[in-house]
């Protein structure tokens, strides 16, 4: 159980605060309700860019990591392509710091036209150290695009090529900002050692004079519904051949998201799924494979992806991933399996709960889709899955229709 | 609308001083056997880890490979279980068993909930004293790791890594010593079981546990490890490296590769060494933090690269100060030119007060958050096992951090950070 306390200030900023009398250190985590689905299609990247900007100083203070590495403390943050999540640690005598400089980065930015032409190139070389300098770097890119036709979901983070990033302006960014980073649309989070008094107090001293923005109203046009199956076939030089199927499934959260969630653990978390033994232990097709939910808030995708061994065919591999899916379909899996799988999504919940940052962006996560308190509902909506809804859930949407097939062939013709 | 007051946005909030993070050391229990065991008990969570620690690592093999694939194979099926039982058993408790080695060490990690460490531990225990190295298991594994190794290979970082430490060891040093694709086809099932058999049945580990340590669980271990070793020999330390190998600039040719991958080092004096914390704070000032010299220079003023570091990789016989980044095909020279101006800024110029002082902080912080949660003193007494000292060693490195002046900080560098004694690989396309 995790407790927490929440509070809301009059500009509409959220704070979450959960009190661990145990640890010396602080964590907050900023949650903004921004991502890279909010992007226009022609200038896709840039709620990832517009993240690197957040560390270019802000109207009071020059640079933003200087005061915090100056009180001990340490910060990152990522984009995806949902949110943009800001997150510190640092000692708990030093609080107020944190408040400090994550309140003036939501009052305003000191834009500079260097500290943008900077970030694009940083952001630029980013795009080539990970997606297209690295062996299946693209890979992503040519999933999301062939599983989503007309969600923005379908271009990566990243953007769709450099080239967005690089015609980013100047009257972008503001309008991003002034769209975006506000109060209402953001969430705080705080785990340590303080009290909740303590941490209204602050809030109010240096949040409450932020004005409120307009919380905005996201249009995003939901994606079809698949009616018939995609294919892409690529060659790239790799070492060896990879097959991925991404299925269409439920938002996060909603009522069988959690089935879905223990319909790829039972097909492919860990070395005892079905996939995994079957198809690398007993059929030697694939040196690994595994299944995952991507997670999106929006409905996202359940994905298979398998490395292929040296010399399999992958329409053979393909067959052998079909079959496995017909079994899942027809049998709702035993008592055995279910009770594992389970098992070992509580114990995980567990683990994850272990460090204080986690619980404090959980937290916000939670919030974020809704309400704080289903970080505590969690383990009930796993448990409370059953082997039929799994097979029911399976025979619904793992089907050939809901299905997305990459190819992603190795040019390399010694090896397949 | 509630009454606030206007707060002075231009001053920092004032810094308290940082309390220096509690270092607790482990009691020490020892078996019958000599078996030596460290325990971190902290009843916070409802976890268990627990670490066994061989020398084994891959300087102590005599072909390469086996020393990796042994400590991988493990858990691969014992005379009681296959594999799929043990990962099924694993699975089934939610818990998770790591085999894995480096360099010098090869260990075993469990980490489970509490309640059910009492049916893990024996699996622990069998896959140490018995497992089989199937040969149908050992090819699937073998075939993974040679895949995996085929992919590293075209990672520009990578391939920088893998040769930088030929450069530094030299190719014939145990910790220069590296694969090639040739290696995994001549690997043989039974090197791996004379390889367990000399390292892992005739050399005792050590063994620490940490998190929610009960008198249960010890005294379950204590069965199950104390009829073990009994005429176990230490493994003495193969060859340990004396001078650095090579020095100068190596390209490694990489046609239309849009970025360039560098590594820049030095083999340096290892962390028991009295210049040790010294040469730390001059590792964080030039490149261990965000905020440090080479990011402030090379990413945030010029954007040459998405990230550039320094470290210190310290082994049990050795260390490497190293340097590296990923950077623009047209900028590498710009910004490997810029890599040497930091340096010798270092060693001709006394750091700043305002940024010493920055450092420290930011390094107290650091220690600080490294310790937060019920199992990190065990991740960092990890390095200590094999020396005879204790959580103190940190004690003394943060004491240090204070009174450290910048003035021997600049003595420091002009020691041991010297650009013509490095030695530079670039993996990417050489421009004319």
């Amino acid at each position: 159980m995790l407790k927490f306390d929440r509070f809301t200030l009059d500009n509409g900023l959220r704070f979450l605060v959960h009190r661990d009398k145990t640890t010396a250190m602080l964590a907050m985590n900023i949650v903004y309700d921004v991502g890279s689905r909010d992007e226009d299609p022609e200038k896709t990247g840039f709620a990832h860019l517009f993240e690197h900007l957040m560390f270019g100083g802000s109207v009071n203070i020059p640079k933003y990591d200087e005061p915090l590495q100056k009180a001990g403390g340490s910060n990152n943050a990522f984009t995806n392509n949902d949110i943009t999540n800001y997150y510190l640690t640092l000692p708990s005598a030093n609080a107020e710091t944190a408040f400090w400089l994550e309140s003036d980065r939501m009052t305003g930015l000191a834009f500079s036209e260097k500290s943008l032409e900077i970030q694009r190139q940083v952001v630029v070389e980013e795009f080539r150290q990970n997606y297209l300098n690295q062996p299946y770097g693209d890979i992503w890119m040519l999933l999301r695009s062939l599983a989503f036709k007309v969600h923005p979901y379908q271009w990566t983070t990243i953007g769709k090529m450099p080239a967005h990033i690089e015609q980013a302006t100047m009257d972008d960014v503001k309008d991003f900002y002034t769209r975006f980073y506000h109060p209402g649309n953001a969430i705080v989070s705080i785990a340590g050692n303080l009290k909740l008094k303590e941490v209204q107090k602050l809030a109010e001293k240096w949040f409450a004079g932020i004005p409120p923005g307009v919380k905005h109203c996201r249009k995003i046009t939901p994606e079809p519904i698949q009616t018939e199956h995609r294919f892409l076939k690529v060659e790239r030089e790799v070492p060896a051949s990879r097959l991925m199927i991404a299925f269409h499934m439920s938002p996060k959260f909603a009522a069988d998201y959690f089935t879905f969630d223990l319909l790829s653990d039972l097909l492919g978390w860990g070395n005892s799924s079905r996939l995994y033994q079957a198809l690398v232990i007993r059929k030697k097709l694939f040196s690994e494979i595994n299944a995952f939910i991507t997670g999106d808030h929006d409905p996202g995708l359940l994905i298979i992806s398998g490395r292929l061994n040296p010399g399999i065919s992958i329409d053979e591999a393909n067959e052998a991933i079909w079959r496995e899916i017909d079994l899942v379909r027809k049998a709702a899996p035993n008592k055995k399996d279910l009770i594992k799988i389970k098992n070992k999504s509580l114990a995980n919940m567990a683990y994850e709960n272990i460090s204080l940052l986690n619980r404090a962006m959980n937290l916000a996560f939670a919030e974020n889709l809704g309400d704080a308190a289903w970080v505590n509902h969690l383990p009930a909506r796993y448990t409370s899955v059953t082997a039929e809804d799994i097979s029911e859930v399976a025979r619904e949407y793992l089907t050939k229709n809901n299905a997305s097939t990459l190819y992603y062939c190795s040019s390399n013709k010694s090896v397949s | 609308m509630k009454n606030f007051s206007i707060p002075n946005r231009s001053k920092q909030p004032r810094l308290k001083k940082i309390q220096a993070p509690e270092l607790p050391e482990p009691t020490k229990g020892v078996l019958n056997n000599g078996l030596v065991y460290y325990v971190f008990k902290n009843k916070l969570q409802d976890v268990v880890k627990i670490d066994v620690l061989f020398r084994a690592g891959s300087v102590y093999q005599n072909k390469k490979l086996v020393a990796s694939t042994t400590a991988k194979m493990l858990k691969e099926g014992t005379k009681s279980m296959t594999a799929s039982k043990i990962a099924e058993r694993l699975d089934h408790f939610g818990a998770y068993l790591e085999t894995s080695s480096n360099n010098d060490r090869a260990v075993l990690t469990l980490f489970s909930l509490k309640k059910n460490v009492r049916f893990l531990l024996p699996l622990l225990a069998a896959t140490i004293y018995e497992p089989v190295f199937g040969q149908q298991e050992f090819h699937i594994i073998n075939t993974q790791q040679k895949q995996e190794f085929l992919v590293n290979s075209l990672k520009p970082k990578h391939i920088t890594n893998r040769v930088f430490n030929e450069l530094v060891f030299g190719p014939d040093n145990p910790y220069g010593r590296t694969a090639n694709e040739a290696d995994f086809d001549a690997l043989r099932r039974d090197d791996l079981i004379e390889f367990h058999q000399d390292f892992f049945l005739n050399n005792k580990p050590v063994v620490i546990f940490s998190g929610h340590v009960d008198q249960t669980i010890e005294k379950q271990f204590i069965e199950l490890f104390s009829s073990h070793w009994l005429t176990a020999s230490d493994k003495a330390f193969p060859d340990p490296p004396r001078d650095q190998f090579a020095t100068g600039i190596h390209w490694v040719d990489k046609p239309g590769s849009l970025q360039s991958a560098f590594k820049m080092g030095v083999l340096t004096i290892n962390r028991f060494h009295a210049d040790y914390p010294a040469l730390l704070m001059l590792n964080t000032v030039l490149g261990g933090y965000f905020g440090s010299r080479l990011m402030s220079n090379i990413r945030e003023d010029k954007g040459y690269t998405y990230g550039i570091n320094s470290s210190l990789a310290a082994y049990e016989q050795a260390c490497v100060l190293s340097i590296s980044s990923e950077v623009g095909r047209e900028v590498t020279s710009a910004a490997l030119a810029e890599v040497q101006h930091e340096i010798n800024k270092l060693r001709t110029t006394p750091i700043p007060e305002h940024e010493l002082s920055l450092v420290r902080n930011y390094l107290s912080g650091n220690y600080l958050r490294n310790l937060e949660g019920p199992l990190t003193l065990a991740d960092n007494f990890r390095p200590l096992i094999f020396s005879a000292l204790g959580m103190n060693y940190y004690k003394n490195i943060l004491n240090s951090f204070q009174q450290l002046t910048s003035e021997e900080l600049k003595t420091t560098a002009l020691k041991y950070l010297d650009p013509e004694k490095m030695v530079t690989v670039v993996t990417g396309e050489k421009l004319p």
